[in-house]
Order: C-alpha cells, then sequence, then structure tokens
C-alpha cells in the first residue's frame, strides 16, 4: 500500500475517522490494529518478524530496567543487539554474504558451483529494527524510562506512516506522544499537514517518477551506447529521483502523523544546497545521520580521541551506514567514499575546528562543487555493479556529443525540477523549513494550485515504487 | 472561515471549472478523443440504413485508420454488391482487444446498430489479453450493462477499481494523461524519439528480466467479444495488417477465432508490402492501404453473400 495509492488514502481517510471518535488507550489500540492491517498488506507473513521484534525488545528493556546490576544490565542490553542485528542480518545480508563467500571459494578452487540463497527481505526491516534498538539502547542509557504497556511499545514501532520507510523516530521524542493523549486537531496542525502531505505527494509523483523515467533508462541501457552529457543527465535526474522519492516519503509520513496529533522527526533539509559534506549530512536522512551519530559515532569515540581514531571512526560509521542501505558492495563503497569526504573535508577545514569562508561567488562554486560530489557518490549508489561505474565515468570523460535524448532530459530536468528548487532556494533564504505556512493564505492555495495541477497533468509515463521501501 | 479551509474551498471550485472545462472543451484535446465521441453517430449510420443495405464495421486501431480505405471499401462492395453499403469506423489509437470488445458492446451492440460484417483489423499483439489503462475503459469503453461483469474480470484490487470509477466520473481524471504528451510532444525537443527509445528499452528489459514474460498467452477478452456478439448476428471477419516484416498472429488467436466461429485473414503473413509502403514503419499509407483494401474485398464479399 503505497502512499501515492488510492488505496492507502481510503485506508487513511477510515483510519482517521476512527481515531477521531476514540479515547486516548482506544486510539492506540486502534492505531496498532491499523499499522499491522497496513504492514500486512506488504506481505502478512512478515507480520509474524515484526511482532517477534517487539517482543524481544520489549522484553529485553524490562529486563534492563529490573536489573539490580550493571553486569545484567549489560547481558540484556547485548541479547537485544545481537538479537535484533542477527534478524537483520538474516533477512538483509545473509543471502549476500553466502554468495560472496562462494564467489571467494570458486576463485581459490575450493568449491565447484556457486552457492545461492535467496531470502525474501521484509519491507522496512532496517527501519524498524532501528526503532527497536534506539528504545533498548536509550533504557539502557536511562535516556528513556522503560515502555510498560504493550500496546504503546508496539505501536511506536510499527506506527504505519513511519514503518516501512521512516524516518526513524527516537524512543525519546516518539514514545512519550504514544504514551501520553495527543492534542486536539487544530487549524494548525491541519495546516501543516496539509502542506506536508502536498508537497509531499509532490515530490513522489512528479518529481521523483518522472526523474525516475529518465534515470532508469540510463543506468538500462549499455554504457557504451551512451555520450556524456546523457550519463551526465541521468545522474542529475537520479539524484532528484532518490531526493523526491524518500522525502517526498518522509514529508507524507510526516504529514499523515500530524493530522493525528504526533510529531514526527524532520528528515530532510534542502539537502542539495548543502556547502560540504558535513552539510549535507545534517541535511539528508537526518534521522539515519543522527542515529548512526548517536548510536555508532559516538559510542566508538566520536572526536574524543584524537585526529587519527574520529577519522577511523568516520569512516567505519559511513561504511556502516552504506552497508544499512542494502546488501551490496555499491552501497559500502557509496558510505565509504562519503566517509572518505567527510574526513578529507574535516582534514581541509582545520580538524573540524573551522570552515571554510564562505561569502558571494566563493559560496556558490562551494556549492557547486559539493552538488556535483554528492553526484558523483549517487552514480555509485545506483549503479548495478562497479563494472558499470567505470564505464560511466569512461564516458563521462570521453564521449562529448549532444544527443536528442540529451536535449529531452535537459528540458524535463529543467521543467520538473527547477520550480522546485526556486522554492526551496526562497525557504533557504528564509532559514524555515515550513516558511509557506507563515505567508497569506492566497498566496498558499495558489501553490498548492500548482502542485495538484502538475499530480494531475504530469504523472509519470511508468510509476515507480518507493525505493526505500527496499531498505 | 479559517484560512486553510478557505484554500480547500479554492482548490475544489479550480477542479470544478476544470472539470466543466474537460467536459465542453474534451475533443480539442485529442483527435481520438473527438473520434470517440463520434462513435454513436457511427452506430447511428449502420442504425438509420435500410433493411437491405450491407453494413460494415471497420474495427481496431491507428492500423486500421491507417490501412483500410474506407472510400474505396464502399465504391467496390457497391459495384460488386448491387445495393446499398454503409460503412461505420472504430478505431481509437493505441487501443487492443479491451477496448474494441467493449467499446463495441457499448456503442453498437447495446445500441441496437448491429453491422452484418464486422473487419477487425490488428496487429500481432492487439488480440492477447492485457488490459492497458483502467481510467480509459471506465471513461470511455465499458457501458453501465458491462460494468459488474467488467468488475468482476479485469478489475484487480481497490486501484484498480478506484481509478475505474473516478475515471467514469470525472472527465477531468480521464483526460488528464492526455496534457503531457499535448505539452511535451509541442514543446520539449527531442521528446517524441526520447519516449520511443525509453518505452523500446523499458519493453525490452521487461521481456529480458520479467518471469511475466514467459506468461502463456490467453485470449479470455477476445473469447467474451467474439461469443458475445453471436446472438446478434454480426459476422466476424478478423485480418491481421501488413507489417514491413511478415509476422503470423498468435495460435492462441487463431483457435479463439475459429472456435467462435471468425473468418481469420492472415494478412501479416500473406500479404508482402515493400517497405517505402510503411512511411514510419509500421502504418501503411495511401497506396498501401489501397492494396490491403482490396486484398480484404474477396473475403467481405464471401460474408456479404453468405458464403463460409
Amino acid at each position: 500500500m503505497w502512499f501515492n495509492s488510492f488505496g492507502f488514502w481510503l485506508y487513511f481517510a477510515v483510519v482517521a475517522l476512527v481515531y477521531a471518535l476514540l479515547t486516548w488507550k482506544w486510539q492506540n489500540r486502534w492505531l496498532l490494529l491499523a499499522s499491522y492491517f497496513f504492514y500486512g498488506c506488504f506481505d502478512w507473513r512478515f507480520l509474524a518478524l515484526i511482532f517477534f521484534c517487539t517482543a524481544l525488545n520489549y522484553h529485553a528493556a524490562l529486563r534492563i530496567a529490573a536489573a539490580s546490576d550493571e553486569a545484567r544490565r549489560k547481558f540484556w542490553i547485548g541479547w537485544s543487539l545481537v538479537a535484533s542485528l542477527l534478524v537483520l542480518c538474516v533477512f538483509k545480508y545473509l543471502g549476500f554474504f553466502v554468495q560472496e563467500t562462494s564467489r571467494l571459494l570458486q576463485a581459490l578452487h575450493l568449491t565447484a558451483h556457486p552457492w545461492t540463497l535467496e531470502i525474501m527481505l521484509p519491507a522496512g526491516i532496517s527501519f524498524f529494527t532501528f526503532h527497536a534498538l534506539s528504545y533498548t539502547i536509550d533504557v539502557y542509557r536511562r535516556d528513556t524510562p522503560v515502555c510498560r504497556s504493550f500496546t504503546d511499545f508496539a505501536l511506536f514501532i510499527s506506527f504505519f506512516p513511519q514503518l516501512v520507510a521512516g524516518p526513524i523516530n527516537r524512543s525519546t521524542q516518539l514514545l512519550p506522544q504514544v504514551a501520553k493523549p495527543r492534542p486536539k486537531p487544530d487549524e494548525a496542525r491541519f495546516r501543516q499537514g496539509l502542506y506536508l502531505v502536498l508537497t509531499g505527494l509532490f515530490l513522489k509523483v512528479v518529481v521523483a517518477d518522472n526523474m525516475a523515467w529518465l534515470a532508469d533508462h540510463v543506468f538500462r541501457v549499455p554504457a557504451s551506447s551512451l555520450q556524456a552529457p546523457e550519463v551526465l543527465l541521468g545522474i542529475y535526474a537520479f539524484a532528484f529521483q532518490i531526493y523526491g522519492d524518500f522525502a517526498g516519503y518522509s514529508s507524507i509520513a510526516c504529514g499523515t502523523a500530524a493530522w493525528m496529533g504526533f510529531d514526527l522527526m524532520t528528515n530532510f533539509r534542502r539537502p542539495y544546497f548543502a556547502l560540504d559534506p558535513r552539510d549535507f549530512w545534517a541535511r539528508w536522512h537526518i534521522s539515519l545521520s543522527t542515529w548512526l551519530r548517536d548510536y555508532l559515532y559516538i559510542p566508538l569515540g566520536g572526536n574524543r580521541q584524537g585526529e587519527w581514531r574520529t577519522q577511523r571512526n568516520l569512516l567505519v560509521t559511513m561504511l556502516l551506514g552504506g552497508l544499512w542501505h542494502g546488501a551490496s558492495w555499491t552501497f559500502v563503497a557509496w558510505g565509504g567514499v562519503h566517509g572518505l569526504w567527510l574526513i578529507i573535508h574535516r582534514w581541509l577545514a582545520g580538524g573540524g575546528r573551522g570552515g571554510f569562508p564562505a561569502a558571494g561567488w566563493r559560496k556558490l562554486v562551494q556549492w557547486c562543487v559539493t552538488f556535483h560530489l554528492i553526484c558523483l557518490t549517487w552514480l555509485l549508489f545506483r549503479a548495478e555493479s562497479f563494472g558499470q561505474v567505470v564505464e560511466m565515468l569512461h564516458v563521462l570523460s570521453s564521449k562529448w556529443l549532444w544527443t536528442s535524448f540529451a536535449s529531452t532530459a535537459l528540458a524535463l530536468l529543467a521543467f520538473f525540477v527547477v520550480p522546485w528548487m526556486l522554492y526551496e532556494t526562497w525557504q533557504e533564504r528564509r532559514g524555515q523549513d515550513e516558511a509557506l505556512l507563515s505567508v497569506a493564505w492566497p498566496w498558499r492555495a495558489l501553490f498548492y494550485a500548482v502542485l495538484v495541477l502538475m499530480m494531475l497533468f504530469f504523472p509519470p509515463p511508468t510509476v515507480s515504487e518507493f525505493i526505500y521501501f527496499r531498505f | 472561515m479559517k484560512n486553510e479551509f478557505k484554500i480547500l474551498l479554492c482548490l475544489a471550485c479550480l477542479l470544478l471549472v476544470l472539470e466543466a472545462g474537460a467536459r465542453v472543451f474534451e475533443t480539442l484535446l485529442s483527435k481520438d478523443v473527438q473520434h470517440l465521441r463520434e462513435l454513436p453517430a457511427q452506430a447511428e449510420k449502420l442504425r438509420a440504413a435500410s433493411q437491405d443495405a450491407f453494413k460494415i464495421l471497420v474495427l481496431g486501431n491507428s492500423l486500421a485508420r491507417c490501412g483500410v480505405d474506407a472510400p474505396l471499401l464502399t465504391k467496390e462492395l457497391k459495384q460488386q454488391l448491387q445495393r446499398e453499403v454503409v460503412v461505420a469506423v472504430m478505431h481509437p489509437d493505441g487501443s487492443r482487444v479491451e477496448e474494441w470488445a467493449y467499446g463495441y458492446r457499448r456503442f453498437f451492440q447495446q445500441a441496437g446498430a448491429v453491422p452484418d460484417v464486422v473487419l477487425l483489423i490488428t496487429g500481432r499483439v492487439h488480440l492477447t489479453d492485457q488490459l492497458k489503462s483502467v481510467s480509459d475503459m471506465g471513461a470511455f469503453y465499458v457501458s453501465g450493462q458491462d460494468t459488474g461483469f467488467f468488475a468482476q474480470s479485469s478489475l484487480h484490487g481497490i486501484e484498480d477499481t478506484s481509478r475505474f470509477w473516478v475515471a467514469r466520473a470525472s472527465a477531468l481524471f480521464a483526460h488528464a494523461d492526455r496534457v503531457q504528451p499535448l505539452v511535451f510532444y509541442r514543446f520539449v525537443p527531442g521528446y517524441d524519439a526520447t519516449a520511443q527509445g525509453i518505452n523500446q528499452s523499458a519493453s525490452r528489459a521487461l521481456t529480458a528480466g520479467s518471469p511475466h514474460a514467459a506468461k502463456p498467452l490467453t485470449c479470455q477478452t477476445l473469447a467474451f467479444f467474439l461469443d458475445g456478439s453471436k446472438p446478434s448476428g454480426a459476422r466476424f471477419l478478423i485480418a491481421s495488417a501488413p507489417m514491413p516484416e511478415p509476422y503470423s498472429l498468435p495460435v492462441e488467436v487463431l483457435e479463439t477465432a475459429t472456435r467462435a466461429g471468425a473468418l481469420v485473414v492472415d494478412a501479416g503473413k500473406t500479404l508482402a508490402l515493400p517497405v517505402e509502403r510503411f512511411p514510419d514503419r509500421y502504418h501503411l499509407d495511401d497506396p498501401g492501404a489501397e492494396t490491403f483494401t482490396r486484398f480484404l474485398l474477396p473475403p467481405i464479399l464471401n460474408l456479404a453473400k453468405g458464403r463460409p
């Protein structure tokens, strides 16, 4: 049940209507039931898996809270981490590691036949595992009180707007909202929800899916048949596809949650306006980057143990962040390249103590370089193999011939992406995420009318599924 | 009134105005819509014809529009049969068996405008089951009488059902897909060639990688179409249109047509025309259409004279 489907909005209308009629305790039970139904629509067999993860972490947290000594607390947090990550590894990475081991053994002539293990990937497994882990770690650190209501905890894990593609909400932020009555719906919440839902749908239906049409073609055909402008525009198209897709999903999640009285974490803050890699990660998939910072980078030592250790911690965090996206070496390499870039940037910026001077044309150059380096890393992220990356880089460095496809792609990028980027420029200048909510209503009406008409008249030639569902 | 409700009201008004506009000016959107809206007039031509007249309906898509020379067909049939001949046409672009079956039933059979012969012009892939757009079916082709059956047999899940009913209720939604091509084909440089290239690469990838590519061909809609038309007395002549490369209709199509008593002319295989007759490598030009129409005359005359 995708957010851009009729089915979802029919489902949401029923859920929201019944929700509005219930008292708080029953609201939680209703939302839990609705969330399990939502998840079951992807594949009902994995309902048992999400229930298992929920029960496992609920029980572990109770044990941590009840433990009288540090050793027991450590045992139960270790149990929660190992068991949760084991489940994630089995479903997400086991097939990959079996295949890679088989390749290695074949290369060493230790086995003649390749081994394959195909395990179905449950939707959103990386997201709900990280939700659950954030809770048990927070309980262990005594950052959050233990949740004694199984219904509340199960709802925190499975709350449908954020269940399959985030944002990854912290127990410290979402659990307290589950555990007490939400504010009554008012105009401010309705206004915020409407803005988030409409902009999210626009980003998905108009920007992401139309860009997917171009990007998929460039990454589908043999690179040798392409010219450099086609590859370059294909990479730009993918950059806006993944942004529109994921930021769109997060925005709709936040909007629907706002209509039900919940505040979810902002996940994107105009990432392509970043001026350096650190700035980019402060704007892109914020819920994941802060999760990795708080639960991996800082526990590894963060930047407290000297420059060398800091660099190591950065690289390890980004490599694992890459692997989180999927079982493929290209994702690991993508994380690694971002890690190296962060290290180089840190080194150039003087150990993170200062930044580059950012004024006038320098700022423009800095933005342009950062944007293109981000796009270059997207090539690694999107490519099917390293071979494809090398071939595309080769084309980029040699075959500069303007083609009919390039003209079309450029025109479509200008038509679908430039207006949105102009809007984001305005937001950036105002320094507000939801600046539109503070302007006079006729302007907002005009803006929404454009979004609705674009969605109605310029849908993509083919509909693409949300990319992050695969993660 | 609160501001957000004013905004929603404005949006609703805008959509209502556009809905009215879509209903009033829909025929300006494309020649195809114009043709679809003229179908009742085509049916009227058949209904108004005298008892003694020979009535033929040319059914198909752009292959029929470009491949059959209707004036020549009328003239030749009139000359050979020595009686009044009425030719009606239904050939929406990009249509296939689903649109033909339900469109024929809605505009002709259920409207009491049954031809003596239905000349069905098809390509290799148009008669096997593959529903393309439930929105178009809801907006243009499926009659109220057929809705129940169509819903049961072809609408799978909430998404299909919603699209079908929204398109049925709203001309704006039904025509929304026509705006993008109208704008892009006109204003985006190279869009035509790019769209063709992308669609080809996508379809190659689908055939190469998808398990559905190996799915056996079925002809349930064709069977429904032919069997459902039997009681009306119309006889069917199914003719494959010539292409630059000769081809045969799928065995499943031939079997279904034969079982239902339709006559099949495999012109795609037997009528070889030079490649110059296909200016866009797909549709026939005027001389090509004349040749193909003359090729179809003998079997049509046989049907008109009641010969098997």
